[in-house]
């Protein structure tokens, strides 16, 4: 009996550790690359542990003044557009759990249709212009506020709550807002736990918005920072074999941005937004819900 | 039960019968007031730039502008669908889509309900927060080490499988055509497997665990528990995401099959590797022809709503969670 | 904070110089180890001096946004590197960059749109020019050429004809214009060719014997390496070897142009039985495995890894001066290792002399244009001339007087200092001198570098012979000028077609590299032909050779 309650745990742990493994390799090669020196990692062969050991990657990318000005705005834009994007989106989503909402199939599917159709940069441009954002924090991060992906799974979750839960709130005849916030919100602990990383997450991550709409070098986000980075490292080797008078030019511009220098520069974005999950999963603990409840 | 006939009420209460739609509205001001904001927003941000499709329509100018560009009716759309890419494309975007759906949309699902059989908790973690790495490592990273991986000259996969004595000589993965679709498609769920998983956890997170300890005392093994409350559970959550996967069929990958096949430089596996959105990169983006792009993409647009419209009404017959 | 940031600057900068001697010059040099430049170039410095002087000062507070219209593109900002710092102080000229963030296609097209053009945009010659001509956005700088010295004299008449638009001005400032060597060749791994007797190197058949001999001696070694998939998906040994089995062929027909010219006529390049031929060898090579079984699939990485650890016995590559890095570091352990050019294969019975698969343009790379924006485009225009002038091209290419050289000679040959002796490869990368030089004034540029390397730097055992590796490609370069702005532009009816001929051409090259045999080739590329034929190809190019002739009229004046 006991044996047999053992095995599928001996078979789960063997899996789970597979795949830790698969996943961990890769991020932990780079790791280890970016700890390397450069000249030595193009020669191959880097695996689990560095081979020249140097900390001078990190240094290079430290001293560029840019670097933390960036860090600064993608932090900002971080925790600023997910309160916002968190806020606006579960609010949208929580009124549109009410069937007696005015409008509610309407709005609902105002926002799929915006899933699957896009004006494309040009109108958005104009429009962001027209709004005078261009060049400001706020582009950054009011465009995106609400999600409508995030939309969809907040008002799952929120269908899903027992129905009891507002009873109470509705019978001290609070309003909706008052229901929402005070009872709604503190039980749904791992939703928004988990949508507020998918948020931060895509928000750090996105370079795109601000190499289009952010011209002003004191407003650049790490990651379009980082993009530019690989970018000219991947492309000037496209340009480098292309022959003629550029590749000697376009050799000496890539003479700084190695391998090493482009983990290690990875390593200093990803690092900040990959701990947070960490933080965050304390919510992820059975019994949330009930607990609250009881209270 | 109880609130259902509550809610019931109300509404009728706050119907329009009566009074009119405008004294309903003001009567439910503060369930107004939550979703204006959202309203508002998506109008601005999505809706007024929306005109841009219609240069689909056209012979976009950037120099004349919308208003003096050539209108040009269904010819992009005509071009695409007659071109003789036409049927390859829609079939690669097919499959890739339909495989990353049979593999990618389980995994997420089958990696959190293991990580919830775990009893302990630090192992737990360290395997949540370690599967989900690779979602933040770029495609140009990840696909050269699969590429660098995959070489005929000293690839690592090729030496392993050699030294297991699976095969004799190393294989030329990346060149061959028939194994294109299984590389990228391990390869993304790979990458998002870990990720993917966290919502499911977060729902798994909300089940009551009164539910589990009733069913214990029924004598219910794990595996009926997993079956008979865990899953159910979460089959809302799993119904919508099936449902949106579905209107997103059309999206088979740009990144990740860019990136695999050298920016598309690798022709060998142009047969199988070009999908939509490459397709529209190639002609529509780097040809400059950045009318016929749009109109491609309204096309695939037109096409995602129809899906999704469709499995909306199939979980809606069968009495399922539905999206509207 | 900063002065320490600077002190440390300089030491390393003393550090460094140390290996400049070693390694550092092999870079430079390398390129244009040519010692025979043209007349004009041959005492720049005393000719410069008397003419260029008078013009100077006039870009004094000169201030303007600039943007280079590539994704990678990352310029620093100004002031940041002692190059620009130095213009800044001393010149007065103030450069506020445009960034292109990685997305420049978007980026430029959003510009347009706003209407917001910044002052300078430096991009290819290519569609994108060609609209904002069209729409009237850019200053023509005609007007201003006969008024400045440095230009006119160092491009000349027939290279500034070349570059005017279609309404005959000119617009656009070139950038690594006058070069004269192309840099496409082969190079063996000269440790391995010794250990096997150095046989003789010369037709196709002494080829494949050599890559036979290797692959029987070191398994673990490639035998013939093509680099990574060049933007034409052409393997770029299979370029060299296309050139090969012809006179007068050059990798320009068949990477970029897809056309070869026969009688006055462009014709499909499918019809061109050197393309046919070097097929058929790339296959017999690649089923014997004695090319590198990853050519369509590896990254430059991967390329440079086996350069570096000499797992290459053969090299064949577009520019084939990128294996000096790999030449280093075998040198290192043993001076006689490394990599040496060899002049191009070619099959039996062909003239040596001429096979040409290296080739170059006199236009050069791209262009700078001045927008309609700038408020005072002439000034901009004299800043640009006095940056191609000796004194601009001294500091572009040598970085500024005081940094690593303190005097010039005679000739205007900066001589290093003590600093440039001793500083670091590394440490003299970071100065980034060399990286704003967007007005390249090739033969005047490559003529110092020259002559610099000549008469000051001293000679290290097992360096990378550059000029060894010119004196080859120089005589086998092909002058691609004449075919210059013949392609039609993408989003025309024209251009579609040539788009889908291009597209053709990649999936049959790499289909035929594969191929069971030599007689599926043939079939692969008969049924490529009829493709491109179908799709409309023979439009293309009676336009394209309408689009040479009218070149060749005016080159020839």
């Amino acid at each position: 009996m006991k044996i047999a309650k053992r095995v599928p745990d001996a078979i789960i742990v063997v899996l789970l550790l597979g795949l830790s493994f698969v996943t961990l390799y890769p991020f932990w090669n780079s790791l280890v690359i970016s700890f390397n020196v450069g000249a030595d990692t193009a020669l191959g062969g880097i695996t689990f542990w560095p081979r020249v050991f140097t900390l001078e990657n990190y240094q290079v990318v430290f001293k560029d003044e840019r670097l933390i000005q960036a860090f600064v705005i993608s932090i900002f834009r971080t925790v600023v557009g997910t309160f916002l994007s968190i806020l606006f989106t579960s609010m949208f989503a929580y009124g549109l759990t009410k069937k007696n909402l005015i409008g509610r199939k309407l709005f609902m599917i105002m926002c799929i249709v915006t899933m699957f159709f896009s004006g494309g940069l040009i109108p958005s441009f104009i429009l962001i212009r027209s709004l005078h954002l261009i060049d400001t924090f706020w582009v950054l991060v009011v465009p995106g506020i609400i999600v409508v992906w995030n939309l969809i799974i907040f008002r799952t979750f929120f269908q899903e709550l027992p129905d009891g839960l507002e009873e109470s709130a509705k019978i001290d005849g609070c309003n909706y807002i008052r229901t929402f916030f005070s009872i709604i919100v503190p039980i749904s602990g791992p939703v928004i736990a988990t949508l507020s990383l998918f948020t931060a997450v895509g928000l750090w991550n996105d370079w795109f918005t601000a190499s289009i709409y952010i011209n002003n070098p004191h407003l650049m986000p790490i990651q379009t920072l980082l993009n530019q980075i690989i970018n000219s490292n991947a492309m000037s080797e496209q340009l480098s074999s292309a022959g003629g008078e550029a590749s000697e030019f376009v050799r000496q511009l890539k003479g700084v941005s190695t391998k090493s220098l482009v983990m290690a520069t990875m390593m200093v974005t990803t690092l900040p937004i990959i701990m947070v999950y960490p933080f965050l999963q304390r919510f992820f603990v059975k019994g949330v819900l009930i607990g609250s409840m009881k209270e | 039960m109880h609130t259902e006939l509550l809610a019931a009420k109300k509404t009728k209460k706050r119907s329009p019968s009566k009074k009119g739609i405008l004294q309903a509205y003001i009567g439910q001001w503060d369930l107004q007031l939550m979703v204006i904001p959202g309203v508002l927003l998506v109008v601005l941000f999505s809706y007024v730039p929306m005109w841009g499709v219609l240069m689909s329509f056209q012979n976009y100018n950037l120099f004349t502008g919308f208003l003096d560009s050539q209108w040009v009716g269904m010819k992009h759309f005509d071009m695409f669908v007659h071109s003789s890419d036409f049927y390859r494309v829609m079939r690669n975007t097919l499959s890739i889509s339909l495989l990353k759906l049979m593999f990618g949309f389980p995994a997420p699902i089958v990696l959190a309900l293991l990580l919830n059989e775990l009893k302990g908790f630090r192992f737990k973690r360290f395997v949540q927060t370690v599967s989900y790495l690779p979602h933040f490592m770029s495609w140009v990273i990840v696909s050269s080490f699969v590429i660098s991986m995959l070489s005929v000259d000293n690839g690592s996969f090729n030496i392993f499988l050699m030294k297991l004595g699976i095969i004799h000589e190393p294989v030329n993965w990346l060149s061959t055509s028939q194994y294109f679709w299984g590389i990228l498609v391990s390869s993304s769920v790979w990458k998002d497997v870990g990720f993917g998983a966290i919502v499911y956890l977060a729902a798994i997170a909300g089940i009551d665990p009164h539910l589990y300890e009733a069913s214990a005392m029924d004598g219910a093994g794990r595996l009926r528990q997993i079956v008979s409350i865990t899953i159910p559970s979460i089959t809302p959550i799993i119904i919508i995401f099936l449902i949106l996967n579905i209107g997103g069929i059309l999206n088979a990958g740009f990144d990740d099959i860019l990136n695999l096949t050298n920016n598309g430089a690798n022709t060998l596996l142009r047969p199988v590797s070009d999908v939509i959105d490459t397709y529209v990169y190639r002609v529509g983006i780097l040809g400059q022809r950045y009318s016929y792009a749009t109109a491609v993409g309204l096309f695939k647009s037109a096409i995602s709503v129809v899906l999704l419209v469709l499995a909306n009404l199939l979980a809606r017959r069968m009495g399922r969670s539905s999206l509207w | 904070m900063k002065k320490a940031y600077r002190r440390s600057q300089l030491w390393s900068v003393a550090l460094l110089s140390i290996s400049l001697i070693a390694a550092g010059c092999s870079n430079s040099k390398s390129n244009n180890g040519n010692t025979e430049p043209a007349a004009a170039t041959n005492n720049p410095a005393k000719t410069e001096e008397q003419t260029d002087s008078p013009a100077l000062a006039d870009f004094k507070g000169l201030n303007f946004s600039w943007y280079i219209h590539y994704d990678w593109a990352v310029p620093d900002p100004w002031g940041q590197d002692p190059t620009s710092q130095w213009i800044k102080e001393q010149k007065g000229v103030n450069v506020e960059y445009v960034q292109s963030g990685g997305a420049a296609s978007q980026k430029f097209n959003t510009m347009i749109v706003s209407g917001q053009l910044p002052d300078v945009i430096t991009l290819d010659r290519s569609a994108d020019l060609e609209k904002l001509v069209q729409a009237g956005q850019l200053v023509p700088i005609s007007q201003y050429v006969d008024k400045y010295p440095s230009l006119k004299k160092w491009a000349g008449d027939k290279t500034l004809g070349m570059l005017k638009s279609s309404d005959g001005e000119l617009y656009g400032f070139p950038n690594w214009y006058g070069g004269q060597n192309g840099n496409t060749g082969w190079a063996v791994n000269k440790e391995i060719y010794k250990a096997l007797g150095s046989p003789k190197l010369e037709t196709y058949e002494d080829l494949e014997a050599y890559l036979q001999k290797v692959k029987e001696a070191y398994p673990n070694v490639v035998p013939l390496e093509t680099g990574e998939l060049s933007g034409g998906g052409i393997l770029q040994a299979g370029n060299l070897i296309y050139s090969g089995y012809g006179e007068g062929k050059t990798t320009f027909f068949l990477d970029s142009l897809k056309a070869y010219p026969e009688n006055n006529q462009l014709q499909s390049v499918f019809k061109d039985p050197a393309l046919l031929d070097s097929l058929k060898e790339l296959n017999n090579l690649f089923n014997k495995k004695l090319i590198t079984q990853d050519a369509f699939t590896q990254k430059s990485d991967q390329v440079q890894e086996k350069l570096k650890t000499g797992r290459v016995a053969v090299v064949g590559l577009n520019n084939i001066f990128q294996v000096q890095e790999g030449h280093a570091i075998l040198a290192q352990t043993n001076k006689d290792n490394g990599y040496e050019v060899i002049a191009p294969l070619h099959n039996q019975g062909l003239d040596a002399s001429k096979i040409t698969p290296a080739n170059y343009s006199t236009l050069g790379w791209n262009v700078s244009v001045i927008t309609k924006h700038a408020k005072d485009p002439e000034k901009i225009f004299a800043y640009m001339d006095w940056a191609t002038s000796e004194e601009g091209q001294q500091l572009l290419t040598f970085g500024p007087k005081g940094l690593l050289w303190d005097e010039a000679d005679a000739d205007g040959v900066p001589i290093p200092n003590e600093k440039a002796k001793t500083i670091a490869q590394a440490d003299k990368d970071k100065l980034k001198i060399g990286s704003g030089n967007y007005f390249a004034n090739s033969n005047l540029r490559q003529n110092l570098i020259n002559l610099n390397d000549e008469r000051y730097v001293e000679k290290v055992e097992g360096q990378f012979d550059g000029i060894a590796a010119n004196k080859v490609l120089k005589p086998s370069s092909y002058d691609t000028t004449e075919f210059e702005g013949i392609q039609p532009m993408p989003d025309t009816d024209l251009g579609i077609i040539y788009g889908q001929v291009k597209d053709i051409m990649k999936e049959a090259y790499a289909r035929a590299v594969f191929a069971k045999n030599s007689d599926e080739v043939t079939q692969i590329i008969n049924k490529a032909q009829s493709d491109a034929d179908a799709a409309g190809y023979e439009q293309v190019l009676k336009y394209m050779t309408e689009k040479w002739q009218e070149n060749l009229k005016k080159i020839n004046g």
